[in-house]
């Protein structure tokens, strides 16, 4: 009974403040809308500036080539070579091709050569597009070979091996699949621990603290009337979330929803339990922001949820271990794309379990050490 | 306004918990993600099913380990075992030797090894597949022009028509840290001016000194020019330990002048104060803005500013709010500068897109403030 008021007064409390409602909808929408339509790092209309110095029928073929590929734009033509390092410069091109002089004679005669200028200060794009673009050259070479040689099949035929592959799992490779189910983790993470930390905190700031240890409530009464509420607020998030997911993402879900429930459960915890930890070593509402905050970034960045775990230094994925974050998405992941079961990812869920007991244990002693 | 600068300080002194994270925070974002971010992959763990078990095979096999591009984790008896372990997450990918592969090849057929591939994460995945089908394309002629040795045909290397000759130019090495330390700089001072900032307004209100203040004779933009000089120091401060942090740790330097990079912060830290500001004025209590701030600002800043994902690939609508995101403009100024080793010549136009947006925040949050006055 005295657990429901407690419940009723949290609720009525969170109700008050629109903004606040607004804020715990909004939030999930907008990592959503972030993940699912700007984490793309494919190589898509990348500029690149072109010095055509011979003018001939072959190099307009190979420019013509490129533009129409579908991974570049053609941004620019300088008319001395020496210019496009100065397109590079002021980033109007990612990437500069330099066609020299006597091109169509010497590729007629199988030695021509072009100069590929790349502006590598973004790494990762300069990579993959100057590779497309090698890629398309090599090609463009090819066929002028073919053309060459066709009076003389002989040559092209052979041995050969052919690469048949067959993409599991996500057939077509959308990076979407891959980032829109860890955004669950994310908002829970980020709603639950900043609700749950920031509402004991407020109310001794607030000086109701206090009012509420004076009545009969035991603190266990205390604690659950704390993050009851919070986390049914974070299932409703949670069923918005995977609404979004299902319907809108359309990300196949290929697993059982029990196993996918219970890891959200187990993760909910961990994070509630992070929240009350957090609640009873801040003074102010700035101090429990920070440190939650500071629990979320190395969460963001560390779990595998941005940056694939494998790339890290081997140090750095130790620390990796250490986040309860990390194991959900590997759970979520190989539930919802793999179809995995409790038999391969039984030590992700025992790894849960463990931080979800660990963390609710130690927040609840942490918080009755500070009411007594 | 020097007054409200002290008073301001003197808050931020009686809590150097945050004080500490602020300072702490380039220092943590730049180890975590200098040493954490690297897209080039490699050491991809696959499994081999090799039912040919010939010369051909093993050469095939040796030549994908010795790349340092793949990783052999197991070797398996077929193709159902590779599948088991791949939905496990123990490997990238199974590739599967066929039978007979070696006398077919020597007969001079084709032949079609076939490789099942986790797309769960599609980045990865397609880097996978290139570098394989790249790896393979070249054992492929190796294979070919022995064949033809064996067959007694010319064995003549075919030579490409048409070659490449690159050059990377900025960060020859191609290390993705090279990028990350720039764009670190811009994240670390979105990070500082919405945690810093957007809870100070707020907070007087909510501790009831918002009346004292409106009280006193103090002009509305001298408290809020008051309230941001501190941050201000701050945020400068920030950025030279993450210059620091950056040279000495992972060897990444300024290429251009550290002055001009300093100055182009100081503008656009005044741009990321007077946001979280704004929130301040805006938002009833401390928990909502700092949510405001962290989902308005902090996610944007990372996702959409081209930090990590390229704008050109976003939809429409996302591209124009990259527009509108100081962070966007920042990094055209602090990538070119640390890694171009340009001037002014050529970051004028984003300066002045982001002194403008200063402007024109600054005037909001004196109008907003006025009005609650």
């Amino acid at each position: 009974m005295r657990l429901q008021a407690l419940i009723r007064k949290e609720f009525r409390q969170f109700r008050r403040d629109r903004r606040m409602v607004v804020m715990a909808v909004m939030a999930p929408i907008i990592q959503l809308t972030l993940l699912g339509y700007a984490a793309d790092l494919d190589v898509q209309d990348l500029p690149v500036a072109v010095c055509d110095d011979d003018r001939s029928a072959e190099s307009a073929r190979l420019v013509a080539e490129i533009a129409h590929a579908g991974y570049f734009v053609v941004s620019a033509e300088a008319t001395r070579s020496a210019d496009l390092v100065a397109l590079l410069d002021r980033g109007e091109a990612q990437l500069a091709l330099h066609i020299p002089y006597g091109f169509q004679s010497r590729l007629r005669a199988g030695e021509a050569t072009v100069q590929l200028l790349v502006d590598a200060s973004d790494a990762n794009t300069a990579g993959i597009g100057a590779g497309y673009l090698n890629g398309l050259i090599a090609e463009h070479g090819a066929r002028v070979l073919a053309r060459r040689v066709r009076s003389a099949p002989a040559e092209r035929s052979g041995p050969e091996i052919d690469l048949r592959t067959r993409v599991l799992y996500n057939p077509t490779l959308e990076s979407v699949y891959y980032m829109v189910p860890g955004v669950l983790g994310l908002v829970l993470l980020v709603i639950t621990t900043n609700l749950t930390s920031l509402s004991v905190v407020k109310e001794r700031e607030a000086g109701t603290l206090e009012q509420v240890m004076v009545t009969p409530l035991r603190p266990w009464e205390l604690m659950l009337g704390k993050l009851v509420p919070f986390a049914l607020v974070a299932t409703a998030d949670m069923a918005t979330v995977m609404a979004v997911i299902l319907l809108w993402f359309r990300v196949p879900m290929q697993g059982s929803y029990a196993l996918l429930f219970a890891a959200l459960f187990l993760f909910l915890l961990t994070c509630l339990g992070t929240g009350l930890l957090v609640s009873t070593v801040s003074r102010t509402q700035q101090q429990a922001q920070m440190t939650t905050f500071f629990i979320m970034l190395p969460s963001m960045l560390l779990s595998g949820f941005m940056y694939p775990i494998h790339n890290m230094p081997e140090w750095l994925q130790l620390t990796t271990y250490a986040i309860p974050l990390r194991y959900f998405l590997t759970v979520i992941r190989s539930v919802m794309l793999k179809g995995s079961g409790v038999g391969e990812l039984w030590p992700e869920l025992a790894a849960l379990l463990a931080f979800a007991v660990l963390l609710v244990a130690a927040g609840a002693a942490s918080f009755r050490k500070r009411l007594q | 306004m020097l007054a409200m600068a002290r008073k301001e300080w003197i808050h931020i002194k009686r809590d150097p918990r945050s004080l500490a994270v602020a300072l702490a925070l380039p220092f943590a974002l730049l180890i975590i993600n200098g040493a954490g971010i690297d897209f080039d992959v490699t050491d991809l763990p696959f499994a081999i099913c090799d039912l040919d078990g010939s010369q051909a095979s093993r050469s095939l096999r040796e030549h994908l380990v010795r790349g340092g591009l793949f990783r052999l984790v197991a070797t398996v008896p077929n193709a159902r075992a590779g599948e088991r372990l791949m939905r496990d997450g123990e490997c990238l990918f199974v590739l599967v030797i066929p039978p007979h592969m070696d006398a077919d090849l020597s007969a001079g057929k084709r032949v079609a090894v076939q490789v099942l591939l986790d797309g769960s994460d599609a980045n990865t995945a397609s880097t996978a597949r290139n570098y394989l089908t790249g790896a393979l394309g070249a054992q492929s002629a190796q294979l070919q022009a022995r064949a033809q040795g064996r067959l007694g045909l010319d064995v003549r290397p075919i030579h490409p028509p048409l070659t490449v000759a690159r050059r990377f130019l900025y960060n020859p090495a191609m290390e993705s840290r090279q990028f990350v330390v720039p764009g670190l700089i811009v994240t670390i001072l979105v990070i500082l001016g919405a945690l810093l900032t957007s809870g100070t307004v707020v907070r007087e209100r909510e501790r009831g000194t918002f009346e004292t203040l409106a009280a006193s004779p103090v002009q509305a933009a001298e408290i809020l020019l008051g309230k941001l000089v501190p941050y201000l120091v701050i945020g400068l401060i920030d950025v030279g330990i993450a210059i620091c942090t950056g040279a000495l740790i992972f060897r990444v330097y300024v290429a251009g002048s550290v002055e001009l990079l300093l100055g182009c912060s100081l503008v656009f830290l005044l741009c990321a104060l007077a946001f979280g500001l704004l929130i301040s004025t805006v938002a009833g209590r401390q928990q909502v803005a700092m949510m405001a701030a962290i989902v308005s600002t902090l996610l944007p800043a990372i996702m959409l500013s081209g930090f990590i994902f390229p704008i050109r690939n976003m939809p429409l609508l996302l591209r124009v709010i990259a527009q509108l995101i100081p962070a966007t403009h920042f990094l055209r100024i602090t990538r070119p500068i640390y890694l171009k080793g340009v001037g002014l010549p050529v970051v004028w136009e984003p300066l002045l897109i982001l002194a403008l947006m200063a402007c024109v925040l600054l005037a909001l949050c004196v109008k907003r403030f006025r009005k609650q006055l």
